[in-house]
C-alpha cells in the first residue's frame, strides 16, 4: 500500500468518525430538546403575589414565539404557604410548578408530588451551570428537585456616614471589633441602638441569624451544630452554638449595643429605620441595597454598603426553597409534560434570571455567570460594593447547612424548629431562660421528636 | 265541603319540605365535620410513611403532648378572660349608649369601627402601638416619666394581657350593640313601675335589666366564647404564639401543626377536641342561662 493511500484512509477514518459523532450528537440533541407541543395545552405556575404582571408579560411574549399553542401563567396565592398545601393536597392535577418557599419542598418530594429535575431534559446543562452548594440544597436522597427563584444572601449593611463620624475608616472585621465600634457609636450619641438583627419569632429569622453567627464563630467549618453520628455540638459552652446564643442576648442585655425591641422587630421595620439612620449596623438580604440607598424612600440613601459577616470571610447564601415541577404535570400528557418541561427550563434559565431578577432585582446568585456578568455587576456597583458582593456570593453555599441534624430538612424538621428551637431561643435571647438551658431544651425536644417519629 | 282537593297537612311528608334544608346542613356542616373526625382517626402527615388508620392514635399522642396542654391551657385562661371582660365591658357600655344623649347616634356608628376591622389588621395595628422602640404607648409612657427605655410589651410577660386587650378593642363593641338592643326591648312601663314603688338604680338593673337581658347575655357569652376559642388572626399578627409559647392558643397550634408541620391528622384531632369543648360550653350556657322570657 502506498503512503499516499494510507494516509487517505486516515483522513477517510477521522472524516468517518466525525461524521458518526455528529450523527449521535443530532440524534441525542433531537431527543433531549424536544420541540413545541402540537396541541393546545395550558400550565399552571404558582407563586407568590409578587411582581406577576411582569412575570406574566415576560413569559407570554417568549411563549408567542416559541409556543404558540401553549398557555401559561403565574398565579399568585394570598396566603402562600398554606394555600399551596390546601391546593396540593385537594387538587394537586392543577399546579403544574409551584414556589417553595422554604424547605417545604423536602416534604412535597417525599410525598411523591414532584418530579426529580434530573428527569427533564437539558437540565444537566442548568445543574452544570449552577453553583454546587445551590444543586446540593436542591437535592434529597441524591435526587435534584429544586432550583431556588432566588438565593436570598444575608449581607451585613453598615452606615457609612455613622462609622466616618464615630471615627471609624472601616467596617468591623470581627464581632469583637463590632461590639467595640458599637459602645462607641452609642457613646458618642450617634445612634441609642447601633445594632440591629429581626428576631421576630414570626419567621425562621432568629433561627437562621443563630446558624449564621454560629456559622462565622467557626470560621465556616461544617457541621455547626450536629455531628453525623445526630450528636449535638452546640451543647458545650465553647460550641459555637452556645458562643452564638448568648452573643445574640449580650448585644441586648450585656453590651446595650441592641434594642430589646429587635424581638419583635420586622424585616420591613428594620429597613425603615435603616434607611432613617436609626442604625449603624444590620442584617438583611442583599437586594434590600436598592431600597436603602434610593434617595426617595431612604434618609440615608448613599451611606449604606455591604461588609461581610465579621469573623467571616464569606456571607452564607441560599434560600433552600425553590420552583419545583409536580409529578402530576407529567401525567397530562405528552404535549402538556413537553410544555411544562420547557417553561420550567426558561424560567430557571440564567437568561430569564438576569432579565427578569439580577438586574431589577440584585437578587440572583444561582448562577455564577450571572453574578459575573458585567451588566449585572454594573448595576450592583450603581447601589454598593460590588466586590464585596461578588466575594460573598461566590461562596454561595446553601442555607441547608442547619441546625437540624445531618443537613437535612425533613417534615419532622419543621416540626422541630417551630415547636422549639424557634420558641426556646426566643426566651434565651430574651433572658427568660439561660443559654444552657435552652441549648438543653432544644436538643430535648430533638429527643422527643426523634422518639414520635422513630429516627434512628 | 269537600272542594276536590286534599287539605295540606303540614306533618304529612315532612320530609319533603325538610329534605332541601337537611341537605345544605349536611353539605355546609356534617360533611366537613365528619371529614375531620375521620381524618383525626389517620396517621397522615406529609413526607411521613403514608397515609394509614390508627384510631384514637393522634389523640393518645396530643394527652402525652406538654405544648397541647400548655396551649389548651392558654386557650381557656384567654377564653375566660375575654368573655368575662367583654361581657362586663359591653353591660356597662350599653347601659350607657341606653340614655339619650346628644350625639349618641355618631358614637353608636364609629363604635362600628373595631369591629369593622379584620382581626389581622388591629393585630397588626396593636403591634406598632405597643412597639417597644417607637410605639405610640411607650411615647406616652415615657412622657410622663413611666418609663426610661420603653416596655417591651411583646416579648414579655406582658404580651398576653396586649392580646386580650387588643382582642376586647375588636369584641366589645359588637356585644354592647347586641345587649343595648336586648335592652330597648324592655318595655319603659316596668322601670317606671320600680320608680314609683321605691327602687333605686341598682335594684332596677338587677331586678328588672339582668333578667330581662339573660337571653342577649347568652347570646354574647356564646358567640363572644366561640370567637376567643378560636382566636387565630389576632394571635398570628401580634405575637404569633410567642413570646416562648405564652401566647400559644389551640388555633395557633392547629395552624402550626397542620399547616407548618403538615401534620393533618394530627391537626385535626386537635380540631375536634376543639369543637368538642366549644359544644360542651355552648350546651352548658344554654342550660344555666337561657329562660324563656315573658314580659
Amino acid at each position: 500500500m502506498s503512503k499516499k493511500s494510507a494516509i487517505s484512509k486516515v483522513y477517510a477514518a477521522i472524516i468517518s468518525v466525525i461524521i458518526v459523532v455528529a450523527a449521535i450528537a443530532a440524534i441525542y440533541y433531537t431527543i433531549s430538546i424536544p420541540k413545541a407541543p402540537s396541541q393546545q395545552v395550558e400550565v399552571n405556575i404558582y407563586t407568590i403575589n409578587w411582581r406577576l404582571d411582569e412575570y406574566n408579560k415576560e413569559l407570554s411574549e417568549w411563549l408567542n414565539a416559541t409556543m404558540p399553542n401553549v398557555k401559561a401563567k403565574f398565579i399568585g396565592l394570598a396566603d402562600y404557604d398554606k394555600d399551596i398545601i390546601t391546593l396540593l393536597v385537594n387538587a394537586p392535577e392543577k399546579v403544574d410548578i409551584c414556589l417553595s418557599r422554604g424547605p417545604a419542598w423536602r416534604s412535597w418530594a417525599k410525598a411523591g408530588w414532584l418530579t426529580p429535575l434530573d428527569n427533564i431534559p437539558g437540565m444537566t446543562e442548568l445543574k452544570g451551570k449552577s453553583y454546587p452548594g445551590i444543586v446540593e440544597a436542591g437535592s434529597l436522597n441524591n435526587s435534584w428537585y429544586s432550583i431556588p427563584w432566588y438565593t436570598s444572601v444575608q449581607f451585613m449593611y453598615y452606615n457609612k456616614r455613622i462609622l466616618q463620624e464615630a471615627g471609624f475608616d472601616h467596617p468591623p472585621n470581627t464581632w469583637e471589633e463590632l461590639v467595640n465600634q458599637s459602645l462607641i457609636i452609642k457613646q458618642k450619641g450617634l445612634c441609642e441602638y447601633p445594632l440591629a438583627f429581626t428576631f421576630i419569632a414570626r419567621t425562621l429569622r432568629l433561627e437562621r441569624l443563630w446558624r449564621i453567627i454560629s456559622a462565622t464563630m467557626t470560621n465556616d467549618k461544617e457541621p455547626i451544630h450536629w455531628d453525623n453520628d445526630l450528636s449535638p455540638l452546640y451543647l458545650g459552652n465553647d460550641s459555637a452554638g452556645y458562643k452564638a446564643l448568648q452573643f445574640m442576648h449580650d448585644i441586648i442585655y450585656k453590651w446595650g449595643i441592641a434594642s430589646e425591641g429587635i424581638l419583635t422587630l420586622d424585616w420591613t421595620q428594620e429597613i425603615t429605620l435603616m434607611g432613617k439612620g436609626t442604625y449603624a449596623f444590620c442584617a438583611e438580604a442583599g437586594y434590600n441595597i436598592k431600597t436603602l440607598n434610593n434617595p426617595d424612600v431612604s434618609k440615608e440613601a448613599g451611606n449604606i454598603d455591604y461588609m461581610l459577616w465579621p469573623d467571616s470571610h464569606y456571607n452564607t447564601a441560599g434560600d433552600d426553597g425553590g420552583f419545583v415541577v409536580t409529578r402530576f404535570a407529567m401525567e397530562k400528557g405528552d404535549d402538556h409534560k413537553l410544555a411544562v418541561q420547557k417553561i420550567y427550563r426558561y424560567i430557571c434559565s440564567p437568561e430569564w434570571k438576569k432579565k427578569m431578577d439580577a438586574i431589577p432585582w440584585l437578587l440572583e446568585c444561582t448562577y455564577p455567570e450571572v453574578n459575573n456578568d458585567p451588566e449585572v455587576r454594573a448595576e450592583v456597583a450603581k447601589y454598593g460594593n460590588a466586590t464585596i458582593r461578588e466575594e460573598s456570593i461566590g461562596f454561595a453555599r446553601s442555607l441547608a447547612i442547619d441546625v437540624n441534624p445531618l443537613n437535612v430538612r425533613t417534615t419532622w424538621s419543621a416540626e422541630f424548629d417551630t415547636t422549639y428551637v424557634i420558641p426556646i431561643l426566643s426566651n434565651a435571647v430574651r433572658g427568660a431562660t439561660s443559654t444552657g438551658d435552652a441549648l438543653n431544651a432544644i436538643y430535648q425536644g430533638f429527643l422527643t421528636l426523634k422518639g414520635k417519629y422513630g429516627l434512628g | 265541603m269537600d272542594l276536590g282537593r286534599k287539605s295540606a297537612d303540614p306533618h304529612k311528608n315532612w320530609w319533603i319540605y325538610g329534605l332541601p334544608s337537611f341537605i345544605l346542613i349536611a353539605l355546609i356542616f356534617l360533611f366537613p365535620i365528619s371529614y375531620a373526625v375521620y381524618i383525626s382517626t389517620l396517621q397522615w402527615r406529609i413526607g411521613g410513611p403514608g397515609i394509614r388508620f390508627i384510631g384514637l392514635g393522634n389523640y393518645l399522642l396530643l394527652f402525652t403532648d406538654n405544648l397541647f396542654w400548655q396551649s389548651l391551657r392558654v386557650t381557656l385562661i384567654y377564653a375566660i378572660c375575654v368573655v368575662g371582660l367583654t361581657v362586663l365591658l359591653s353591660l356597662i357600655l350599653a347601659l350607657a349608649l341606653n340614655e339619650e344623649l346628644k350625639g349618641i347616634g355618631i358614637f353608636k356608628a364609629i363604635m362600628l369601627i373595631p369591629w369593622a376591622t379584620s382581626p389581622l389588621i388591629s393585630g397588626v395595628i396593636w403591634s406598632w402601638l405597643f412597639n417597644k422602640d417607637f410605639g405610640v404607648v411607650n411615647y406616652v409612657l415615657f412622657s410622663f416619666g413611666l418609663t426610661k427605655s420603653g416596655i417591651n410589651f411583646l416579648a414579655s410577660d406582658l404580651a398576653f394581657p396586649v392580646v386580650i386587650l387588643a382582642t376586647l378593642w375588636n369584641y366589645v363593641p359588637i356585644s354592647s350593640l347586641i345587649l343595648l338592643a336586648g335592652i330597648k326591648t324592655i318595655p319603659q312601663e316596668l322601670f317606671e313601675a320600680s320608680k314609683v314603688d321605691g327602687a333605686n338604680a341598682w335594684q332596677s338593673f338587677y331586678m328588672i335589666t339582668f333578667p330581662l337581658l339573660r337571653n342577649y347575655l347568652l347570646l354574647v357569652v356564646t358567640f363572644v366564647t366561640m370567637w376567643s376559642l378560636r382566636a387565630f388572626d389576632i394571635i398570628y399578627s401580634l405575637t404569633s404564639g410567642g413570646p416562648g409559647y405564652l401566647t400559644t392558643v389551640i388555633s395557633w397550634l392547629i395552624y402550626q401543626t397542620s399547616f407548618v408541620r403538615l401534620n393533618f391528622g394530627e391537626g385535626s384531632a386537635i380540631s375536634v377536641i376543639l369543637a368538642l369543648i366549644t359544644l360542651v360550653l355552648t350546651f352548658t350556657y344554654f342550660r344555666l342561662l337561657y329562660k324563656r322570657v315573658e314580659f
